[in-house]
């Protein structure tokens, strides 16, 4: 039974290369991709100024992460705002794609929040170079005395690393809870029953609520730790 | 030598959900308690106090929720057969990392529900602002049980 | 009943079993001691930023970026643990 959070792979030799693609995760990738595009070209398909209910729900999106972005970055906040939508909506659908069956998170493999953790990791190196100087940035880690340069890098580099992992440790952990329940339940024949009215309050708490919060709270970090650098 | 290895499941399942369920206790109750304060001070504003408190518990209660997890998992699906000594070491330390991992964490994320709740209950028209600080701070104060989570798993599944 | 001191007695294990064993027993107690402190410090300033934001809510940003700074700053010690986990685990044993 050590199947648990496995994830296919396929390998090949290039020479003494040995490549691993996880194929799943890709393709599951591909679908997210696939369904946030078609869903905002559907429900903006035909704007206009008395807005249909679709576009309400984009626009409302689009306003209150405006809004966050005021709030925390101050101004040219609008340079931000498409990077951090994409990145609530991307892990907001992986989140929850989980919920459809036969199909997987991505987020549930480590590559892919590393992959997007890496991303904010840049774009927060590179506003902090492009606002204060690269001496400037530099300089923020000898802050308040030099010899607190090692503590300053761990902390800053911690913080990428428990962004990363916190996405991953709560979908890995909330299919791994999934997985333990319905093989549990499924040892005998009457728990069967209990499954029918467990098993969406299982998904519905996992999927929905935690992949809810979790892309909630991956947006707001990387912004504010964008901000961080930034003012 | 099966005795032994079902000895140590045993104990470390035992262990990892005992010293799991002490932080995600408290704290929650701590949350509780702020918010029968906020309500017997301002009857008018209990639904947000409710809606705070319920979603700051259900995130204080994460890291007892992988200790139960751990557990299961201990008890279900380790081998209960004859096992190196090394195994049998790293099913000990796994049950001792997510209890022990779970027990600092739900105490935090308890405190910082019950400051957000009792916060709420002081101004209710601040209720947004509030409730996005708490559920941040209560994130990033639960990855070191995300990390005792990650080392427990790999003591469970990954050594041989 | 199953006298446990004396299958004890019979089993035989080596240095090398030891050495590998106390290291990842030792990765466990590493990681779950060490991430006590962090959960209730982070959770602490978590809780402070709250309450700070309740009194003053026109500095909500200023807090929130100072209790995420404060927070990083405590979460290293855990990020230690880790490293050291993953050490014993991968390196030791």
């Amino acid at each position: 039974m050590n199947e648990v959070g496995s994830i296919d792979t396929t390998s090949f030799q290039i020479g003494d290369l040995n490549i691993v693609f996880n194929h799943h995760t890709l393709i599951m990738i591909w679908i997210v991709i696939f369904v946030i595009c078609i869903t905002l070209y559907l429900l903006t398909r035909n704007m206009t100024k008395i807005p249909s209910r679709g576009q309400t729900v984009v626009e409302m999106l689009i306003d209150y992460f405006d809004q966050l972005a005021k709030e925390s970055l101050g101004e040219n906040h609008r340079r931000y705002l498409p990077f951090i939508v994409t990145i609530f909506l991307f892990v907001l659908v992986s989140n929850w794609i989980g919920i459809v069956p036969l199909m997987d998170e991505p987020t549930k493999d480590l590559n892919t929040p590393m992959g997007i953790g890496i991303l904010v990791l840049f774009v927060t190196i590179y506003s902090g170079i492009r606002y204060n100087g690269f001496f400037g940035f530099v300089k923020e880690f000898f802050e308040p005395v030099w010899f607190l340069f090692p503590i300053n890098v761990v902390g800053e580099i911690g913080k990428f690393i428990s962004l990363i992992f916190r996405l991953f440790g709560n979908v890995f952990g909330g299919t791994v809870i999934v997985w333990v329940g319905f093989t549990m339940l499924l040892k005998t024949w009457w728990t069967g029953w209990v499954l029918l009215f467990l098993g969406p309050a299982l998904y519905g708490f996992f999927g929905l609520f935690i992949g809810a919060i979790q892309a909630f709270v991956f947006t707001m970090l990387s912004m504010t730790y964008i901000s961080i650098v930034k003012n | 030598m099966e005795v032994v290895t079902e000895l140590v499941i045993y104990l470390s399942a035992g262990i990892a959900m005992g010293f799991g369920a002490i932080g995600s206790g408290i704290g929650e109750g701590l949350a509780g308690g702020k918010a029968v304060e906020a309500a017997a001070r301002q009857p008018g504003v209990q639904g947000k106090v409710m809606k705070t408190m319920l979603i700051g518990q259900a995130i204080s209660e994460s890291g007892g929720i992988y200790a139960l997890v751990v557990a299961v998992l201990l008890l279900f699906t380790a081998p209960h057969e004859a096992l190196s000594v090394g195994k049998i070491a790293a099913l000990l330390g796994s049950g001792i990392c997510m209890g022990f991992g779970a027990l600092g964490p739900g105490l935090g994320i308890g405190y910082a529900a019950s400051k957000g709740v009792e916060g709420v209950g002081r101004s209710p028209h601040n209720e947004p602002v509030i409730f996005r600080t708490m559920l941040i701070g209560q994130a990033v104060s639960g990855s070191t049980s995300i990390y005792a989570l990650v080392v427990s798993l790999l003591l469970l599944f990954v050594i041989k | 009943m199953i006298n446990i001191v004396d299958m004890l007695k019979e089993i035989s294990i080596s240095g090398d079993q030891i050495v590998r064993s106390a290291a990842l027993l030792g990765a466990g107690i590493a990681m779950g001691v060490g991430a006590i402190g962090p959960g209730i410090g982070e959770g602490f300033a978590a809780g402070k930023a709250c309450e700070g934001i309740s009194k003053r809510p026109e500095e909500s940003g200023l807090l929130t970026r100072t209790m995420l700074v404060g927070q990083a700053v405590s979460e290293s010690t855990g990020i230690y643990s880790l490293v050291i986990a993953l050490l014993l685990i991968f390196v030791v044993a």
